[in-house]
């Protein structure tokens, strides 16, 4: 297989679980349809957060890169790390303000399934480097590397989530 | 400004803020923030509060004038 099919392998892998994330987390357990007024606003600033965020990244991206010349990853790679960091910005700030989670979701789903997305993201990049294939293309870190970053970022989301519920369960008891 | 009187009303009927959340369909969150203030709810939320407790606008979502 030449290495453009096997990133493209790669990528699309990551892409998959991105959407088993997505699909798994925006899933409604009783089917109804709910609007929380409140949450859609908390949540168009949780976006508008993470628009910054991957704005800045990118600029600060090129201006190491073109202007100081310090290049650290290829291009796909550090494009992908800069979704992951806009991702995990709009999960915690969503997390933060309640604005994901509907009430009437059961936070025990998310408990498992973000470690359980994290051991899948940390196994793959393990059989990576089973393999023999390194993170690193000439001294640049290369999209292998991405299943390592992807089970990075899922750490500060799920430290928010485990931080978040704690809070909520002293609120509703106070209440 | 806390909302006391949405607070008031709402445990006259003996209801958490989760059952009032329940009864017109947002979290429990939106409405501890509606009575500590923190956020001002539209008029289709403020009309969906006031007909589950049996008050009017103006009960309890009206501020008088200091």
């Amino acid at each position: 297989m030449g290495a453009n099919h096997q990133m493209l392998a790669d990528v699309l892998r990551i892409i998959l679980i991105l959407a088993l994330m997505v699909f798994i987390l925006s899933r409604k357990s009783s089917g109804i349809k709910e609007y929380d007024e409140r949450q859609y606003l908390a949540r168009s600033k949780a976006y508008r957060a993470a628009f910054w965020m991957l704005a800045g990244y990118f600029f600060l991206y090129a201006f190491l890169n073109d202007v100081c010349e310090i290049r650290w990853a290829d291009l796909t790679t550090a494009t992908f790390i800069g979704f992951f960091l806009a991702l995990s910005v709009f999960a915690i700030i969503c997390i933060i303000t309640d604005s994901f989670f509907s009430f009437r979701d059961k936070p025990g789903q998310r408990f498992i399934f973000l470690p359980v997305l994290f051991a899948a993201n940390l196994l793959l990049f393990a059989l990576n480097l089973a393999d023999g294939t390194s993170i690193l293309t000439d001294g640049l870190l290369n999209f292998h590397s991405l299943n390592l970053v992807a089970a990075i970022a899922i750490i500060p989301i799920y430290i928010t989530l485990v931080f978040r519920y704690y809070h909520e369960k002293r609120q509703t008891e106070k209440e | 400004m806390k909302n006391l009187r949405l607070k008031a009303a709402r445990a006259a009927l003996d209801m958490s803020q989760q059952d009032l959340a329940d009864a017109v369909g947002v979290s429990r969150q939106t409405i501890n923030a509606i009575e500590k203030g923190d956020y001002n709810p539209t008029i289709k939320l403020c009309i969906a509060i006031c007909r589950v407790l049996g008050k009017t606008l103006d009960e309890l979502f009206w501020e008088e004038e200091a």
